[in-house]
């Protein structure tokens, strides 16, 4: 979905002059062919993420749309207040991009994981959030953030996701996706381990339980008119990250809001992450794989 | 618009009325840099209620944004906000917050306070400006406590770089900082060769000579290639005597007995 995103931005930029992108020092083999078509609009602030966003900011204010780029905890922890101040509070034009969600990074270990970022981000003011389910949604991503103005935060995983749409989409803010239909009993995922999530529920519904899958593109805002419909009765959200704060807090907040009397399950990851291992094996030793969810859904079933 | 001494002189009263009324802190900050923002904003500067919202006019960001009283005073005096802002300033609903926060159609560009923010911002502005070829000048005033903060060395590096010469950086070197003198916290007496060295058109002044100051802004207007700073020597609590080189005023208030003395002060000197 990285790449899909960064063409599809890619190509936009190509048609509006106004696109700028700021990488903090990443981007080889990915980012090469937009960094030689824009010139200098594009810039490698190199090592050094409180200027990419502080520059973006200034860009912003200079008329430009500006993108910020790094890895999952980067262009957002690493910079929060920049993000806070300089961005969100002056409710600017700028993009921040982060790829390798949760625990994307795998081996590189726990500094390259994103798994606070959605609690800190979606708690900022005047900002959206977005974490793509698949390829199809990450292109309607890039092409909703440059539709639109005002801070964004977009969540990308890495590469060669599958696809789960079955076609092309469009992003309409805060609105999640049903992929089922109506059932009383929805698994709700944000960002790519959606892929999990979805082959979870395809094995339930094989099975004949009534679940179905829902993608939540955004974060913030939450889908409301989608959580406050009676025929709902349990939830279970499921995100790459930890359990606090994030997309399950975020869905439990609503229901609350809404006096709903839905029953939630957050599937998320614990608040300590002590060992060393590829995103694969971490998602299946914290029952985050199609198997773990599998199992945990249909016992709460 | 009266002469430079008078709005200068104009603003030292404005900045002691507002921080005596309001009982907020900083006037000690706010003294040191006048004359600067008075040099820049009585004729230098591109930018008047007709241009504010035009993307080549020249922007100042007030990154030390603990000295916004004397901004404020400076605005109002240039005519860019009612002189009757600064009576709110810093009250329950006011105009105006104690650090400088944005509000449109004010000269105000960006709200700041914590500090080590102006400065990749004006980068980004001034960046944005060479990618549009717009000749504005983008100019940020950071205080020299403020140098430590190490996001103003990300940019510190990365603008020689990218050939900001539209850049102008001036550090108001009053010598103190939150809880000591900054130069006991990290020596700055060799700044200028630091700046130098990193590829900087680095000059020091007298930050109270306007004549000086009038100089250095006009070789960083001259400067075609490489980004520019003035280190302007200035002193806190500048134009009162009982205030100048203290901490104390970094943080005291002057009660209407001291405002007095204080604003008698400035209009006799």
């Amino acid at each position: 979905m990285r790449n899909t995103f960064i063409n599809e931005v890619h190509k936009i930029a190509l048609a509006n002059e106004d696109i700028c992108f700021v990488t903090g020092d990443l981007g080889f083999g990915v980012l090469n062919q937009m960094r030689e078509d824009l010139g200098d609009r594009f810039r490698n602030a190199g090592v050094a993420e409180q200027l990419m966003t502080g520059m973006a900011a200034g860009m912003a204010i200079a008329g430009k749309k500006a993108f910020t780029y790094s890895i999952a905890n980067f262009p957002t922890l690493r910079c929060i207040e920049q993000v806070r101040n300089d961005v969100c509070y002056h409710n600017l034009d700028v993009k921040i991009v982060s790829v390798g969600a949760g625990v994307a990074y795998g081996t590189h270990g726990y500094t390259h994981f994103g798994v606070e970022d959605l609690a800190m981000m979606r708690t900022l003011q005047n900002i959206e959030v977005i974490c793509p389910l698949d390829p199809i949604e990450a292109e309607a991503a890039a092409r909703y953030v440059c539709q639109n103005s005002g801070p964004t935060y977009v969540r990308l995983g890495k590469n060669k996701e599958p696809n789960i749409h079955k076609s092309k989409v469009e992003l309409k803010r805060g609105k999640f996706f049903e992929h089922h239909g109506k059932s009383e009993n929805v698994v709700i995922s944000t960002g790519s381990i959606g892929l999990h999530a979805k082959e979870a529920v395809d094995r339930l519904r094989d099975e004949g339980y009534d679940v179905g899958f829902v993608s939540a593109p955004f974060v913030r805002p939450i889908d409301s008119e989608y959580l406050n419909q009676d025929h709902i009765q349990k939830v279970f959200t499921v995100e790459e990250h930890f359990r606090r704060g994030g997309f399950g807090s975020a869905v439990l907040e609503e229901i609350n809001d809404l006096k709903s009397s839905i029953a939630l399950t957050r599937f998320a990851l614990p608040d300590t992450i002590d060992i060393i291992a590829g995103q694969n094996y971490l998602l299946s030793h914290f029952g985050l794989d199609a198997k773990g969810l599998y199992e945990s859904i249909k016992q709460a079933l | 618009m009266s002469d430079l001494k008078t709005f200068v002189k104009q603003i030292r009263i404005d900045t002691l009325n507002m921080v005596s009324k309001s009982g907020a802190s900083h006037i000690g900050t706010c003294l040191s840099c006048i004359d600067v923002l008075g040099c820049l904003y009585y004729d230098f500067m591109n930018i008047s209620s007709e241009n504010l919202n035009d993307l080549d006019r020249d922007f100042f960001i007030m990154s030390k944004g603990h000295g916004s009283a004397a901004i404020y005073a400076t605005l109002a005096n240039k005519g860019l906000i009612p002189k009757s802002y600064l009576d709110e300033y810093c009250c329950d609903n006011a105009k105006l917050a104690g650090h400088i926060t944005y509000k449109e159609n004010t000269g105000v560009e960006v709200s700041s306070g914590s500090l080590g923010h102006g400065l990749p911002i004006a980068m980004g502005i001034a960046y944005a400006s060479k990618l549009d070829k717009r000749e504005n000048k983008i100019i940020t005033l950071l205080s020299d406590g403020e140098c430590q903060e190490g996001s103003n060395w990300e940019g510190f590096l990365m603008a020689p770089q990218m050939g900001l010469s539209n850049l102008l950086v001036i550090v108001d070197y009053n010598k103190f900082q939150g809880y000591d003198k900054t130069d006991e916290v990290v020596d700055f007496n060799n700044l200028q060769d630091r700046f130098l060295s990193a590829g900087w058109n680095a000059i020091e002044i007298d930050g109270h000579n306007t004549e000086q100051i009038s100089d250095a802004l006009l070789n960083y207007k001259n400067e075609k290639s490489k980004p520019s700073i003035i280190i302007a020597n200035t002193i806190k609590g500048k134009g009162v005597g009982y205030m100048e080189n203290t901490l104390e005023w970094h943080y005291k208030c002057p009660n209407e007995e001291q405002l007095a003395i204080a604003i008698e002060e400035v209009r006799n000197s």
